[in-house]
């Protein structure tokens, strides 16, 4: 039975990534369609969560963009609200394969997950406003 | 995107910069490098497609009667 999450946590990530979030057999699913237009040539791009991990303090997902282009999405609760931060992941340089990774690496915190994934995180932006990021150094 | 004079035009290794996958990231482009120009003009021609210099695919461009049609890979 398909459940969907309303938790505060999982809401700031579906509001992120802008795709439905569900809850099917214990693991999370979600997927769309981005389409992108470079000039006057529209492109669609396949987005899909190929691995998440949750637990109280931080929910964490990876989801597959195009190529070796995938996102690495945290959320994680401050008091008020969510800290909310978004990683651009190189795949050809991840530390094993991108699907169930999370669930594998079981990481303790957000923290503890960009360390392990090394030199795969390219670029880390965090949510400053509604679709407003800002680049973290 | 690319007229077919553009097209014609671009030798290997030349660059091409597009619009940003995720703008309200960031205004990064997508860049495609020039990979392969097989036979004369009006062949198929090869970009190497990366954003923050990962690789997303392959994407072949053909100058044909209608302009230019492209092929994502």
């Amino acid at each position: 039975m398909e459940i969907r999450m309303k938790s505060a946590l999982m809401w700031a990530a579906a509001d992120a990534l802008g795709m439905t979030l569900k809850h099917e057999k214990g693991k999370i699913t979600g997927s769309m369609k981005r389409d992108v237009s470079f000039g006057n040539l529209p492109v669609t791009f396949g987005m899909q969560v190929v691995s998440s991990w949750l637990d109280t303090h931080c929910h964490m997902f990876i989801v597959k963009v195009v190529g070796n282009l995938a996102l690495f999405l945290t959320v994680a609760p401050t008091g008020k609200d969510e800290d909310v931060r978004v990683h651009l992941l190189n795949l050809a340089k991840m530390p094993g394969k991108a699907e169930s990774w999370l669930e594998e690496a079981k990481p303790t915190s957000a923290q503890d997950a960009g360390k392990l994934l090394g030199k795969a995180v390219v670029k880390s932006f965090r949510k400053v406003g509604k679709n407003k990021w800002a680049e973290v150094a | 995107m690319l007229t077919g004079e553009e097209l014609d035009s671009l030798k290997i290794g030349d660059l091409v910069e597009v619009d940003p996958i995720f703008p309200a990231l960031s205004n990064e482009n997508v860049v495609m490098r020039t990979a392969e120009r097989p036979g004369s003009i009006g062949d198929t021609v090869v970009f190497v497609v990366t954003y923050f210099g990962i690789t997303i695919g392959r994407w072949e461009a053909t100058k044909n009667a209608g302009g230019v049609s492209w092929k994502f890979g």
